[in-house]
């Protein structure tokens, strides 16, 4: 019994350890890569799943593939996205979890797939949502070398790994946006100041007044079809001068 | 670390709610001036890279912070500018006290500023410019007020940004033109005197500001002598004593 025991405390334990390093990826430096990466990795090492993968939805609406815990699963899931069928779709589509215990018998649901899986060695698999309220952000598939499928406490364990998971997609995208926003303004600053500097010193160089040197510019950037501020910008660093631009 | 609790977002969000209509910033400026009671509130944006770094450069200020705006702008340092290169708070209780920024430091006390504390628009591990506290009176921060100013900066970030989002560069917002309007001779200027000293024109702007430093005069007035032909600088050397 002890050992059993021993065994279930060390499995919950590594199960927190997986929690806790989740979250930590969170905080800084988070690649979305890397982060489903070893999400994938984990889920196989405390033996959820012979391997895992997931796929995401673009901003298109379509799913991608990201990453996968073992090559041959990454075969199978481009698989799933190419033929728009398997599991995952079918998670991301009814946003419910999808599971097979038998892909041998699973033909007719999946022509393409189910065939294919089993031939990669699979005999049944599970995929779960990556939910956010109402959307679906992607999949989560685990595969296994045996039928069956999960149990409900294990799919009660990825579910949670999802939804971390969630968690981490999310605050990356609103990173991602914020600096977006950050480098529009600080271009547009640079672009106006460049600018002022640009007839600051074609103005010297030619002699002319700010108009003039502004006119030299603005022309310039117009027959060479080049944008504005990108035309100063290479006056402020020397790469034109303003005899280039006569 | 300031405790982020919901109240003090509510109370940031019911000042700025309060105050009279108009641009963002200029909101949040006032609002924050009032929830941490000072003076003076300003709020600047900083402009580093590369060939291009011309320092930071004010949006908008209340009224009691226009003087220490412009005073740092012209000098080219302060606790705005360090809180804004380090990427954390700078806090200045006492400027009479002080031997951090000597130039700052004598020009604002002679226009009646005692403290100045400023908090970096962070993003990550980069900076995007600075939230300014302006008092009369010498003095720490409490922790409140401190929280209070951290919660305003983060607010004062996003504000920003959002005024440019979704732009083409060519199309700076108009709160930020107005705000560039006063400087644009300087960077006329700095164009100029790269030429004429064979120089980068963040060099040429460091001339500028020396030059208007010794003379006690600001930095448009040179930039308006520059452009004028009415003054021709030589190099930072010989501005030396």
């Amino acid at each position: 019994m002890t050992g059993i025991a021993a065994t279930a405390l060390s499995r919950e334990q590594r199960l927190v350890a997986t929690f806790v390093e989740l979250a930590d990826t969170l905080v800084e430096d988070f690649d979305v890569v890397d982060f489903f990466s070893s999400l994938t990795e984990r889920v196989v090492e405390l033996g959820l799943a012979s391997e895992a993968g997931i796929l995401l939805v673009d901003e298109a609406g379509d799913l991608q593939y990201v990453a996968a815990s073992h090559e041959r699963t990454h075969l199978l899931e481009l698989f799933q996205v190419q033929n728009e069928e398997g599991p995952c779709q079918d998670c991301f589509t009814t946003g419910t979890p999808v599971g097979v215990a038998d892909l041998e018998a699973a033909s007719d649901r999946w022509p393409l797939f189910a065939p294919r899986a089993v031939s990669a060695g699979f005999r049944s698999v599970q995929a779960v949502p990556l939910r956010l309220r109402g959307d679906v952000l992607g999949a989560f598939n685990l595969f296994l070398n045996d039928p069956g499928g999960i149990d409900r406490e294990t799919e009660a364990v990825v579910q949670a790994m999802a939804d971390v998971a969630t968690i981490g997609l999310l605050q990356q995208r609103e990173l991602d946006r914020a600096h977006t926003v950050e480098g529009q303004l600080q271009q547009a600053l640079h672009t106006r100041i460049g600018i002022e500097q640009a007839k600051g010193i074609i103005s010297e160089q030619m002699r002319i007044e700010m108009d003039a040197a502004f006119e030299l510019l603005r022309g310039y950037s117009r027959n060479r079809n080049r944008k504005l501020h990108n035309v100063a910008q290479d006056v402020v660093r020397g790469a034109l001068a303003a005899d280039d631009l006569t | 670390m300031a405790d982020m609790k919901p109240g003090r977002i509510m109370r940031l969000a019911e000042a700025f709610a309060a105050q009279p209509s108009g641009p963002g910033p200029m909101r949040l400026c006032a609002a924050t001036s009032k929830l941490v009671d000072a003076a003076g509130v300003g709020l600047s944006v900083g402009t580093s890279h590369g060939l291009l770094d011309t320092g930071l450069h004010s949006v908008c200020a209340t009224d009691a912070g226009q003087d220490g705006e412009a005073l740092q702008f012209d000098l080219g340092e302060g606790p705005s500018h360090t809180a804004h290169q380090t990427g954390w708070p700078v806090q200045a209780p006492d400027l009479e006290c002080d031997g951090i920024w000597p130039a700052f430091s004598a020009a604002a006390t002679r226009v009646g500023l005692r403290a100045v504390f400023a908090f970096p628009l962070r993003s990550g591990s980069t900076s995007q410019g600075a939230l300014t506290l302006y008092q009369h009176v010498a003095g720490e921060l409490t922790s409140d007020q401190y929280a209070d100013a951290l919660i305003a900066s983060r607010f004062a970030l996003t504000l920003l940004t959002e005024r440019q989002a979704g732009r083409p560069p060519d199309e700076l917002d108009a709160v930020f033109s107005e705000s560039l309007s006063n400087s644009i001779e300087v960077h006329q200027a700095s164009g100029i005197v790269s030429v004429q000293l064979g120089i980068p024109v963040a060099d040429a702007l460091a001339v500028i500001r020396a030059h208007a430093f010794a003379e006690a005069c600001s930095l448009a007035e040179v930039a308006k002598q520059v452009i004028d032909r009415r003054l021709k600088l030589g190099p930072l050397s010989d501005e030396l004593p």
